[in-house]
């Protein structure tokens, strides 16, 4: 079996960070557009984006 | 430093949300405030659906666009280049003293900041709130164009604010211990629907939130009578239309778009 020298284990190391730094800075954007991913998705100028469904059956809104 | 930068950048995109209420004896109207990814592009669109038009300023560094509708101040906006989505972001301006006791306020009633008090060049000192639900508002101190802003009931003005929110009960505790107002339940068309009244008066309207896909969020509205005429001007400058007039809804005198970059907002033809 082979063994991790410590090079390798600091390049998973680094490798790791990476990718949980990736996830919290994504998960530090607007919360908005991570729903429902793969449903109704346009192109803005950041990247993917879910179009907003109004749902008719609550909406009675403009009694302002 | 690199991580530094993108902290920086990753907290200016959380920043991107929304309102307040009115609360006070020395109240002002709500700011309202885009802040865009693409400026230029925010710009086109709305000039072209309203007739906005734009004043570039530029204090100490800070780049800020003043909004007039008709040749009056209205709102604002900003360019924030790593923001995810555009959005419509309401503030209240207050005086010092005044923001000073409603931040505490709203903090011992459980808001999270998302943007810690800054001090922003010609623009004064403002801070960004989650509320119970989620939904962003942000508290500033009035300055020399909040307090110029025109309400007068002309096409292309501000009507008021509407929270959509995931669960209205939390929402009422939450704006009734924070901001001191009383919560009104009504029903049409067989929906709930909640008024925020301070002093006799509605300063903001509550409904169980209705976009399937997204948070709790408040949400401006816009007076315009053309109504009708929006929905294919709003495609034909890359917007998408959430709910067109629908006779209906509201007999057909309001609308929701979203414009090209993302944000949300309603146009009623409110008479």
């Amino acid at each position: 079996m082979r063994k991790f020298n410590l090079k390798t284990s600091k390049k998973i190391y680094i490798v790791l960070f990476i990718l949980t730094s990736s996830s919290l800075f994504y998960s530090c954007s607007n919360p908005r557009w991570a729903t429902d991913v793969g449903l109704n998705v346009t192109w803005g100028p950041n990247g993917p984006k879910v179009r907003p469904h109004v749902d008719l059956d609550l909406y009675n809104g403009g009694r302002l | 430093m690199k991580y530094l930068t993108l902290l920086v950048l990753c907290i200016s995109s959380v920043t991107i949300d929304n309102y307040s209420l009115q609360v006070s004896n020395d109240q002002k109207s709500i700011w309202h405030e885009l802040i865009t990814p693409d400026l230029a592009s925010s710009k086109s669109f709305y000039s072209n659906l309203f007739g906005w038009t734009y004043v570039d300023t530029n204090s100490k560094g800070f780049k800020y666009t003043i909004i007039y509708n008709q040749n009056k101040v209205i709102g604002g906006m900003t360019e924030i280049k790593s923001a995810q989505n555009s959005t419509w972001i309401s503030a209240m301006p207050l005086s010092n003293e005044e923001l000073n006791k409603r931040i505490k306020s709203v903090m011992s009633n459980g808001a999270k900041v998302v943007l810690p008090p800054v001090k922003i060049p010609g623009k004064g000192k403002q801070v960004v709130f989650e509320g119970n639900m989620g939904e962003e508002f942000c508290l500033m101190s009035t300055n020399s164009f909040s307090e110029l802003q025109d309400t007068s009931k002309i096409d292309g003005n501000w009507i008021g604010i509407e929270l959509w929110s995931d669960d209205p009960v939390k929402s009422s505790d939450f704006y009734q211990n924070a901001f001191d107002v009383n919560t009104v339940k009504s029903e049409y068309d067989n929906k709930p629907y909640w008024s925020f009244i301070l002093n006799e008066t509605t300063v903001a309207g509550m409904l169980k939130n209705p976009i399937t896909n997204q948070s709790s969020q408040w949400v401006p509205y816009i007076r315009f009578t053309a109504i009708n005429s929006l929905v294919s001007k709003v495609k034909e400058l890359k917007g998408y239309t959430l709910l067109a007039p629908n006779q209906k809804i509201r007999d057909g005198k309001v609308a929701i778009f979203q414009d090209p970059s993302g944000a949300i907002f309603a146009v009623q033809h409110f008479n």
